[in-house]
């Protein structure tokens, strides 16, 4: 399969797929193999993938039988806004089409309280908590490789995990596809490709199995790309970035507001593709790999990273603005922000914030403080 | 209201004033200006995190959530939190942590720590410890706070218990934890850790929570011997100081004094006691006496609640004082499942002989909070104890409405008399 990069047909075939999330859920189920659904980009989705399971993300879509409001008979609406939706979600038919789903905790509160109100809502449901540390030394290393371990165990009792395990080769499928995703993000930030049909690619990729993905995907961008070639008058619109943490919805970005941008710095963009792991059969060696990942700074910036590696990427793409997306009631992003907004203006860097909830129900205000924002920095 | 409305029923414990005097004067060393000649030094904490070995290094430990309480109480909270929002500090966060940033941050003093605390706000640090066994929350505000006092931190990290099974491995990570905690403080203080010391501070804690456990446990009788105002008060000392052996014998004053009650049948109300609720979650600060009077005036009473619960933990003696301090320190109640949650409040309200149990939904803590509902039904369900949620906060009066709450508060109320009938 080859796709035109400048024409829209791999996005209306990643839209398809994604507006019918749920139904290529249950396909998937009948052609992958035994699927495991988990929320945060620390889970170690190779391991997985060596015992023969398919680890799909689980997003906040809005399942058309969805009914807005229902998680407020388990949770209160304080919760994140990303969490309600998905428990919404799940209240239709509890992801009936997963073998299990995986939790992870050390990311934030709404989700460490949500796992346990998940175990209890979807009781039949298999699922796992993952305990990661939130340090990345020594004793970290001994910590979190037991727990994979146990993960592994637990894996192959309850959830048709296979013995047969071969972590060597599940990395470098997984290395493939960061690789993968990082030359797209290259063509998005020459301007040859719209955010948004990347934005859709790496959550068709969350989906899709690893090795389907890269078999499709392997030759893209094709090599005869023709660089003088961009989708918008990159002349004529500022270059943007937006920095966030678990934004999932693509429609966001489907509109001309939104044509200067450039790059992300988002937990399920630029940073669950900036890195790759060891290729390796050792347990120890694959944990040591993942710690040394830049710190997912969700739950703690351990390493203080986070602000570095904006100012890289503001520098590497040339931006002329960043977008600080926040979603409601996200702790963390929250957090973030306020050390974010010094550093930008340290730098003098124009920003604008933006908070909205995955339904992005303010979208017209959304738009309109966008266009402004960008008008600014023309 | 009318003055007869206002009035006061509610009984005042003599070593309410001792634990006054107590916290003034520790607050009041806090302030000496000295205190670095004299080798010691300061260092901010979270509730959870490990303070003995803070007192046994001659490091004075002052609480950013304590301070909101005073500040909560002082009715002082939301200004300092609309102070943190100015400064760009979101309305969702916790006000416990827009309260201390505003305090941080604001033109005007902030609120006095005591009656006889002239400057206001809790000393500069020197250090920061945060424990996140409370929360996820801590971690975010800690690393803040180090960035704006550009100050050593040291994370005391307790991923949370999924069940009552404690892997050896995780004990093993706390532990070396705690030999790192050591490294950390010697490096600050330039000095060795004396173990005895720490052997003897950790006597005391243990000392200070095994008293507070019995002062809690008096609450059982009937009419009950404190309400939950005495208690969110009498509890300063075991979060703050439970190191020291003023605190063994504050605590033994107020327990006799308790037990007094206790022995002459008198009541923490002065009405005759109607209603034996659980409370569940922090108390709403800025409306402290109000509240718990109020309610006292209909004759209900709180013999119980989940917070000051919360410091009657205490640790198993193993031999190995390091190891015996991960798995307290990992075995506390916000770490913890929904289902321990729920398992704890059907136990102490059957304990405490509770009608009812009033749930408060606090947005400022999503971690205490989140899943009320179902902890509601499900402990009602194991009891046959009905309960209600009422929506505030604790330092942000911004999200309380009186009259919604007491209209929750009234229906369960008749609930239990209906169903008491
Ligand atoms: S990090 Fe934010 S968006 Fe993600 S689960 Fe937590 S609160 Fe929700
Ligand atoms: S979020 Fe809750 S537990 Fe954490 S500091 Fe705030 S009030 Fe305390």
């Amino acid at each position: 399969m080859s796709f035109n990069i400048r024409s829209n047909i791999l996005s209306s075939s990643l839209e398809y797929y994604l507006t019918h999330y749920y139904e290529a859920l249950t396909e998937l189920q009948q052609l992958s193999n035994p699927m495991v659904g988990y929320f945060t980009n620390k889970i170690p989705v190779e391991l997985l993938d060596a015992m023969k399971l398919h680890p799909v993300r689980i997003f906040a879509f809005k399942h058309p039988q969805a009914q807005q409001g229902a998680y407020e008979r388990y949770i209160q609406t304080f919760a994140c806004s990303w969490l309600r939706g998905i428990l919404d979600n799940g209240l239709v038919n509890g992801y009936k089409d997963l073998e299990g789903i995986i939790f992870s905790t050390g990311t934030c509160d709404s989700l460490q309280n949500v796992s346990d109100v998940w175990q209890k809502v979807f009781a039949a449901q298999l699922t796992y908590n993952l305990t990661f540390p939130i340090k990345s030394n020594k004793a970290a290393g001994t910590y979190l490789e037991n727990e994979f371990k146990q993960i592994v165990s637990f894996a192959q009792k309850h959830l048709k995990g296979s013995s047969d395990f071969k972590l060597t080769e599940s990395i470098r499928k997984y290395n493939l596809k960061r690789k993968i995703l990082q030359k797209v993000a290259n063509l998005v930030s020459k301007g040859q490709l719209l955010y948004v049909t990347f934005a859709q690619l790496l959550y068709f990729s969350d989906l899709l199995p690893v090795d389907k993905f890269t078999q499709i995907f392997k030759d893209f961008p094709p090599t005869n790309n023709d660089d003088s070639i961009s989708v918008t008058n990159q002349d004529e619109i500022p270059r943007l970035l937006v920095s966030g943490g678990m934004w999932d919805n693509w429609e966001l970005f489907d509109i001309p507001e939104w044509n200067g941008l450039v790059a992300d710095d988002l937990s399920f963009g630029h940073r669950n593709f900036n890195y790759t792991l060891a290729e390796t059969d050792s347990m120890k060696s694959y944990v040591e790999s993942q710690l040394k990942r830049t710190s997912e700074p969700t739950a703690y910036d351990e390493k203080n990273q986070r602000l570095e590696s904006l100012g890289e990427q503001i520098k590497e793409h040339d931006v002329n603005g960043v977008v600080l997306l926040t979603m409601k009631f996200c702790d963390p992003d929250a957090f973030e922000l306020v050390p974010i907004r010094k550093y930008l203006e340290s730098h003098d860097i124009s920003y604008l914030n933006l908070e909205t909830s995955p339904d992005i129900s303010n979208v017209g205000q959304l738009r309109t403080r966008l266009a402004a924002f960008s008008e600014l920095l023309l | 209201m009318t003055s007869v409305e206002k009035q006061r029923v509610y009984r005042r414990l003599n070593s309410t004033q001792s634990v006054k005097n107590s916290q003034a004067m520790y607050y009041f060393q806090s302030k000496n200006p000295y205190l670095h000649d004299e080798g010691k030094k300061i260092a901010w904490i979270t509730s959870g995190g490990p303070v003995e070995f803070l007192v046994a290094m001659d490091i004075l430990p002052l609480y950013p959530e304590q301070y909101g309480a005073i500040a909560g109480s002082a009715k002082d909270s939301t200004r300092l939190s609309q102070v943190a929002e100015s400064h760009g500090y979101s309305q969702d966060i916790c006000a416990y942590a827009r309260t201390s940033f505003g305090s941080i941050l604001s033109p005007d003093s902030p609120t006095p720590l005591s009656e006889i605390d002239g400057i206001g706000g809790l000393a500069t640090p020197d250090m920061l410890i945060c424990g996140n066994n409370i929360c996820g929350t801590v971690l975010k505000w800690y690393q803040d706070l180090a960035r704006i006092y550009k100050i050593p931190l040291f994370i005391f990290d307790t991923p949370p218990l999924i069940d009552d099974n404690i892997p050896s491995y995780y004990i093993e990570y706390l532990t070396t934890q705690m030999n790192e905690y050591i490294s950390f403080l010697e490096q600050q203080m330039n000095k060795k850790m004396d173990m005895g010391v720490l052997t003897e501070v950790f006597q005391n804690s243990k000392n200070s929570i095994e008293l507070w456990t019995k002062i809690l446990d008096l609450g059982q009788a009937i009419p009950a011997p404190l309400n939950c105002a005495d208690r969110f008060l009498l509890m300063a000392p075991v979060v703050s100081q439970r190191g020291t052996t003023e605190t063994v014998s504050l605590y033994e004053e107020v327990y006799q004094e308790v037990q007094t009650r206790v022995d002459d049948e008198e009541g923490a109300i002065t009405v005759p006691e109607r209603f034996r609720l659980l409370w569940d979650n922090i108390p709403i600060w800025f409306n402290l006496y109000d509240f718990y009077n109020t309610l006292a005036q209909k004759g209900v009473v709180f013999p119980v609640d989940t917070y000051t619960n919360a410091w009657s933990q205490n640790f198993q003696e193993s031999g190995d004082l390091l190891k015996d301090a991960a798995v307290m320190y990992s075995n506390i109640y916000l770490n913890k499942t929904l289902q321990h949650k729920i398992d704890l409040i059907s136990t102490l309200a059957k304990k405490y002989k509770c009608d009812g149990i009033l749930y408060h939904s606090m947005r400022s803590c999503k971690r205490y909070s989140l899943g009320q509902p179902i902890t509601r039904v499900e402990v009602t369900e194991k009891t046959n104890i009905p309960g209600t949620l009422i929506e505030g906060d604790m330092n942000d009066s911004r999200a309380y409405s009186e009259g919604q709450v007491m209209t929750r508060i009234d229906a369960l109320l008749e609930l239990i008399e209906t169903q008491r009938n």
